[in-house]
């Protein structure tokens, strides 16, 4: 066992874990406040990414402008898809709007390129792209920043879930929305607020995991990695996203450097949804989620 | 006598038009099919790749055709698709296409016995299959470009010039897409660790390679290799030009197959300041300051037109120049075997693929030679380099260890 390359893996899948985390947030968060499972939480990501590189790259604007256009746009697409699309399923089966969410995708999927051009567009975090050695870790400034992005919001919701009367009101919401109306919380305006956080999430989200990997529709399918990592750590717990993200950055490292020389390659794609079938099985409400089980 | 001139002048005029109209009939235009791909999987190739071919069969009819015969060159867009690659193929067979650009190796492979059926030829540059280069065994296809197995032992050739002439007890990684066409250069690179004694270990990345930070960091800090082939398409090249910077890996160090040396990949993982050093392999030259780069700006100059926006994206352009010069030299030496004004078939234009040797645009292409053996024409490449934010030639056309691939090839003609 080399220990040095193990820790890099490790440090590696820690970062790219919190990456997976601020992802994972918005997802945590519309569950959290609506009970509605969102299917298009990457294609939510690409868009923003997409939006930002518009900004940037076509319009030449400064990196700053193209992160605050993305969360504006973004928050605004969010209010106008909760209103538009997802209000009038209000009360509706929740497979109404996980199909609704579903459709969602495909249809961003495709008005993306569409929109904005097929061609991979690079948008570059102002933090530089040399690594930064620290002791046994090599460390990319561009993981560093969305780590702490992922942490700085995760502590933030943390806070505002617990703490704010909002929060508190959202949490009444979501446990139950008839008898959070009936004290006289508007639910309307509660899911709105909670698609429009979800909307600044994958803001930064996008403009992160765009500067990773380059922008374009490639973009959305960091999405599927918010389902393990959710399904780990629970669809409705913020600390879970943190711990989930966590787990599935360090397996999928670890299964890429040490099973993929040994099978060929490939496993660290499948990898967290081996750990979320086994979570399912197990412990189906995730680590820190709710014991509330519901036939989808 | 009037109506005996009348009849007589008549009968001349006809015999005119008619002799006139047969010659028009048999020397009419020529068409060419185009395969391409401007709205699939791989459009970012097929919208710079495909104008290419259109600029140049307008160069070549602006000065009067090919032995002075027009070309007319059919494109149908496949979308990457093969069904719709099968389909277009019919249609250009219908309209009495001589020859095909084909445009995929799914595609290729799956008209491969189509074209020997039919007879007409079709190219693969830089796709299809690598046995392919075998004239007697697939007369109808022709790969005119270097093919993986070409590719794959210029990157040691290179990679052993880059390391000081000697791979003696070095590490060389090889970084592949881990699909079919990615893993087909590995008999040949594993043939070469023996020969030249050098090790190999080899990373696959799945698809759709977006993430394959484990892999570069197994690569620079575990394995930490002397040198990196790299063999990957769509969006992995631009990935890996991050992932090796970010490491702190010398991209000096890294060389690429065809399919991640355009500029597009380089533009995609952040631009030349990113990319510096990072060695690209090209089978057409890069740039555009070749003389039929100023006949095309010429002709649309005439159109009252600046240059074409595509041709910016060099790499890909001027590929698509070179596919379709290779068939205006084969209908040219078809039409010089059998008359400017004969009606020529696919299987003349096959033979007239078979004797080109010796156009090279400048320095565009390569000097190919095919033969009716050798269908690859020689397997030659270029290496082109990120130097100041610029693709800059690093080397003149060169082939590699052509005995070991010819060897590979005739095993594999045994295998059928």
């Amino acid at each position: 066992m080399d220990w040095q390359f193990t820790f890099l893996l490790i440090g590696n899948g820690v970062l790219i874990g919190l990456m997976y985390s601020l992802i994972a947030l918005g997802f945590v968060i519309v569950y959290k406040a609506t009970d509605a499972i969102n299917f298009a939480q990457g294609e939510f990501v690409m868009l923003a990414a997409l939006l930002s590189a518009a900004m940037i790259v076509l319009m030449e604007l400064p990196f700053w402008i193209g992160v605050i256009v993305a969360v504006i746009g973004m928050v605004s697409f969010s209010f106008g898809l909760e209103r538009v699309v997802l209000r009038p399923l209000l009360g509706r089966p929740i497979v109404a709007v996980i199909m609704a969410t579903i459709g969602l995708a495909a249809i961003l999927r495709g008005l993306g390129p569409m929109i904005f051009g097929a061609e991979t567009r690079s948008i570059s975090l102002p933090v530089g792209d040399e690594p930064i050695y620290l002791g046994p870790f090599i460390l990319q400034p561009v993981q560093v920043t969305g780590a702490l992005v992922a942490l700085f919001f995760l502590g933030g919701f943390t806070w505002f879930f617990l703490k704010s009367r909002m929060g508190v009101a959202m949490r009444a919401v979501a446990d139950n929305q008839q008898v959070a109306q009936a004290m006289g919380i508007n639910v309307e305006r509660y899911f709105a607020l909670a698609w429009a956080m979800a909307g600044i999430v994958s803001a930064l989200g996008g403009v992160v995991w765009g500067a990773m990997l380059g922008v374009d529709v490639h973009v959305a399918l960091i999405g599927l990695k918010v389902f393990p990592v959710v399904i780990l750590g629970g669809l409705d717990s913020i600390v879970g996203a943190v711990v989930g993200g966590l787990i599935v950055g360090i397996v999928e490292n670890l299964a890429a450097g040490y099973l993929d020389p040994l099978v060929g390659g490939g496993t660290k794609d499948f990898a967290p949804y081996v750990l979320m079938i086994i979570a399912l099985m197990v412990r189906p409400y995730g680590i820190f989620g709710k014991r509330k089980i519901e036939r989808v | 006598m009037t109506r005996h001139l009348a009849r007589l002048t008549a009968s001349a005029a006809a015999a005119v038009l008619l002799s006139t109209g047969g010659a028009l009939a048999q020397g009419g235009e020529i068409v060419i099919g185009v395969q391409c791909d401007r709205t699939g999987a791989t459009q970012t190739v097929g919208v710079f790749f495909c104008p290419g071919n259109h600029d140049y069969v307008a160069v070549i009819n602006s000065k009067g055709g090919v032995e002075g015969r027009k070309i007319r060159a059919m494109e149908i867009d496949h979308e990457y698709k093969v069904p719709q690659g099968v389909e277009s193929y019919e249609r250009h067979k219908k309209e009495g296409a001589v020859s095909i650009l084909l445009y995929g190796t799914p595609h290729t492979q799956a008209l491969a016995a189509k074209l020997a059926e039919d007879k007409i030829p079709g190219t693969s540059p830089g796709f299809g299959s690598a046995a392919s280069a075998d004239g007697k065994r697939y007369p109808y296809l022709f790969p005119v470009a270097a093919t993986y197995w070409s590719q794959a032992a210029a990157a040691v050739k290179f990679t052993k010039d880059k390391l000081g002439g000697n791979l003696k007890g070095k590490k060389v990684a090889y970084l592949f897409y881990d699909n079919p066409a990615g893993k087909e250069p590995l008999p040949i690179l594993e043939d070469l660790a023996k020969l030249e004694g050098f090790e190999l270990r080899t990373f696959a990345v799945p698809a759709p390679g977006v993430e394959m930070g484990a892999q570069v960091l197994d690569i620079t800090q575990r394995y930490r290799a002397d040198f990196v082939i790299a063999h990957l398409f769509g969006r992995s090249p631009s990935v890996s030009i991050k992932e090796f910077k970010r490491t702190g890996y010398p991209l000096s160090k890294v060389v690429s197959f065809v399919w991640g040396s355009a500029e597009a990949d380089i533009e995609a993982a952040g631009g030349g300041a990113v990319a510096e050093g990072y060695n690209t392999m090209q089978f057409a030259g890069v740039g555009s300051d070749y003389p039929i780069h100023n006949e095309i700006r010429e002709l649309y100059k005439k159109e009252g037109k600046g240059p074409p926006k595509e041709m910016a994206s060099t790499v890909y352009y001027n590929r698509g120049i070179f596919h379709m010069a290779v068939h205006i030299e084969a209908v040219r030496n078809a039409l010089k075997a059998k008359g400017a004004n004969a009606k020529i078939t696919g299987a003349d234009v096959k033979e007239g693929f078979e004797k080109i040797k010796g156009v090279t645009l400048g320095g565009l292409m390569p000097p190919l030679e095919i033969t009716p053996e050798d269908h690859e024409g020689g397997g030659w490449v270029q290496i082109f380099t990120v130097k100041g934010g610029k693709l800059t030639k690093n080397s003149d056309w060169f082939r590699a260890y052509p005995e070991v691939i010819k060897k590979h090839i005739e095993a594999d003609g045994k295998k059928s």
